[in-house]
């Protein structure tokens, strides 16, 4: 008997549990979060495009540069084959 | 949907409550609770846009806070063991479970038994602590557990009964060792 009431005093020591409001700072640790992760993120793509505008760059100069060393011979060739000329 | 600055708010301001009491019945800490509910909110504000309205908000808000409190007292539990070396004696742990004991929901003249029945909770398996917390003390219906459990609603049957016997199961052994001391 004894037990029982133990029991069914410990199992109804929840009943009429109210429902607690979170306190106001809540909100403002999560938006602090929020902004947190979000700049984070801005980095993140800012660095990526930084290194994708890097890349391209090089890649343009390279091209940029066998293009003239192309035309440099190109010039040379033409020079050379007006000044060997042996017969007219 | 998109995640805009005042849909947030809005959510925020209609699950706050929500979010705040299903983590204080889990950890029954209020700043663990606090900590909870940032962490929840932080993952609603950055997967709102992937929320794919299979389910309502309030059942995919209540398996996210689950799942956080569920992980939470995981990574405690394995601190403590790091930490803990030597076993303590039951009286002291549970002296120690009563001290920390923090539900500001719970009445004055309630606490000292509430702390040994949600001492006895803890030690449920996780689906059957989940189902005896939304169903006792969310006031939750079968069919709403076992949307936000996914499982059956005779499943849900099945854990809160096998709960409520295990926890009377495990009462009745603390009352045998209250009466030795």
């Amino acid at each position: 008997m004894e037990r029982e009431d133990f029991i069914n005093k410990v199992l109804s020591s929840t009943n009429g549990i109210t429902k607690v409001i979170p306190n106001d700072a809540i909100f403002l640790k999560i938006e602090k979060r929020i902004d947190e992760t979000t700049i984070s993120l801005r980095t993140i793509w800012l660095v990526a495009a930084s290194i994708v505008i890097l890349i391209s760059f090089n890649i343009m100069l390279l091209n940029g540069k066998s293009n003239s060393n192309e035309s440099e011979i190109a010039s040379l060739e033409h020079s050379i084959n007006k000044s060997n000329q042996l017969y007219k | 949907m998109k995640s805009n600055q005042s849909d947030f708010i809005a959510i925020y301001n209609q699950y706050k409550v929500l979010v705040y009491n299903v983590a204080l019945h889990y950890l029954q800490n209020v700043e663990d609770a606090e900590e909870i509910t940032q962490d929840v909110f932080v993952q609603v504000h950055n997967s709102l846009d992937s929320f794919k309205e299979n389910s309502s908000l309030k059942t995919w808000i209540y398996r996210i806070t689950i799942n956080k409190s569920l992980d939470f007292i995981k990574h405690k539990n394995s601190v403590k063991r790091f930490f803990i070396f030597g076993k303590k004696s039951e009286n002291e742990s549970e002296l120690n479970n009563i001290s920390t004991f923090e539900h500001p929901g719970i009445a004055l003249e309630n606490k000292e038994n509430a702390a040994i029945l949600f001492k006895v909770i803890n030690e449920l398996t996780e689906n059957q602590k989940t189902a005896f917390i939304l169903s006792k003390l969310d006031g939750l219906s079968n069919t709403e557990i076992s949307e936000i459990m996914n499982v059956s609603i005779s499943s849900v049957e099945s854990l809160v009964f096998r709960a409520k016997t295990t926890l009377k199961e495990k009462l009745r052994n603390k009352f045998e060792n209250y009466r030795k001391k």
